[in-house]
């Protein structure tokens, strides 16, 4: 089973999430496996936004079959744990629409299992800090104003 | 005093005439056996008379040596009082003149310190307006220049692809120009 990531999910809390709802559904699965053999009631309906979200992975499942559903969650689990994961901080909250041109670039040029994580901090003025497991680029305007502080102190001494 | 020595100057005179009187007399008178008898007493009495007026010329000569002594230490006294009290009340007129030009010049002394005072105070009064004055205006021109200066230094620090209102050009420019590190750092991970 191959899991791609698409801009609508590609945060590891919408993984998580996705996971959670996985499991969810697998308990319910079970259940209806138990009603269906008794006859007793018609089977659950599956929850949409589990569906959608399994689409935008690209990955397609029996949902009513509850070995292929821990299956998946498995495989799903497994991913995760591989996924490259960058965080991008922003002073504001990024449009939807430049989150997903941001996801489709990193798709395309780093990895397509990539997984982007949004988050916001009002410290920074302008620009964005892009942190990895093990580094952080500071692409902020405090940091760019700060390496050329030497200059700014060159200028100021001229006033 | 000089009563004195009028007197004695009188008496030496007279004895001098007198004994200018007996010598012309005894040259005029000629020689004879009685005349030389009488030629003789003639030349006692010269004789005589003039030693008396030696003896009264010796007499009014000490007499005036004597008063004229007295009389130059008395003049020098009195001169020495004189020059004493000549000099005393020099002495006095200066140190009034000298009291009142000190006290004029105290006076005047402290008139213009007082008037330097004022002075100094209104120039540093004024100094101290002209320098905040200065100060004020150095400083405004100051921040109105680093406020070019830090706008032309963002702009040079940051380009002109920030805009806060538009990030997304920014955001794909610096990961461009990243990519390859970030690809490394991100390959190096998993």
């Amino acid at each position: 089973m191959t899991i791609r990531p698409d801009s609508e999910i590609s945060s590891p809390i919408q993984i998580m999430g996705l996971i959670n709802r996985l499991e969810d559904w697998r308990g319910n699965v079970h259940q209806h496996q138990i009603k269906r053999r008794l006859h007793l009631k018609a089977p659950d309906q599956v929850d949409q936004q589990l569906v959608k979200d399994l689409r935008s992975l690209h990955v397609k499942a029996e949902l009513d079959d509850a070995t292929e559903v821990d299956a998946l969650i498995a495989t799903i689990k497994d991913w995760l744990k591989q996924a490259p994961v960058v965080h991008l901080t922003f002073s504001t909250p990024p449009a939807r629409s430049v989150q997903d041109q941001i996801i489709d670039w990193l798709h395309k040029e780093l990895d397509p299992n990539m997984l982007v994580d949004f988050e916001v901090d009002g410290s920074i003025a302008a620009g964005f800090v892009l942190r990895t497991k093990n580094h952080t680029y500071n692409f902020t305007a405090n940091q760019l104003l700060w390496q050329g502080r030497a200059r700014l102190a060159e200028l100021v001494q001229h006033v | 005093m000089l009563f004195s020595l009028v007197i004695a100057i009188v008496l030496a005179v007279l004895a001098f005439l007198g004994w200018l009187r007996a010598w012309q007399l005894g040259r005029h008178t000629a020689p004879g056996p009685v005349a030389q008898t009488k030629n003789t007493h003639v030349a006692d009495a010269q004789n005589l008379a003039s030693d008396q007026i030696a003896a009264s010329i010796q007499q009014a000569a000490e007499l005036f040596q004597k008063n004229l002594t007295v009389q130059a230490l008395k003049i020098n006294d009195e001169l020495e009082s004189l020059a004493g009290q000549r000099l005393r009340k020099q002495v006095e007129d200066f140190t009034a003149v000298l009291d009142g030009l000190t006290t004029t010049a105290s006076a005047s002394v402290a008139q213009l310190e007082s008037l330097i005072d004022s002075r100094r105070k209104a120039l540093e009064a004024s100094m101290t307006t002209e320098v905040l004055d200065e100060k004020q205006r150095t400083i405004e021109r100051f921040y109105g220049r680093l406020g070019d200066i830090v706008s032309s230094y963002i702009i040079q620090s940051l380009g002109n692809d920030i805009d806060l209102s538009g990030q997304l050009p920014f955001v794909v420019k610096v990961l461009e120009e990243n990519k390859e590190t970030i690809k490394r750092d991100l390959l190096g991970d998993y």
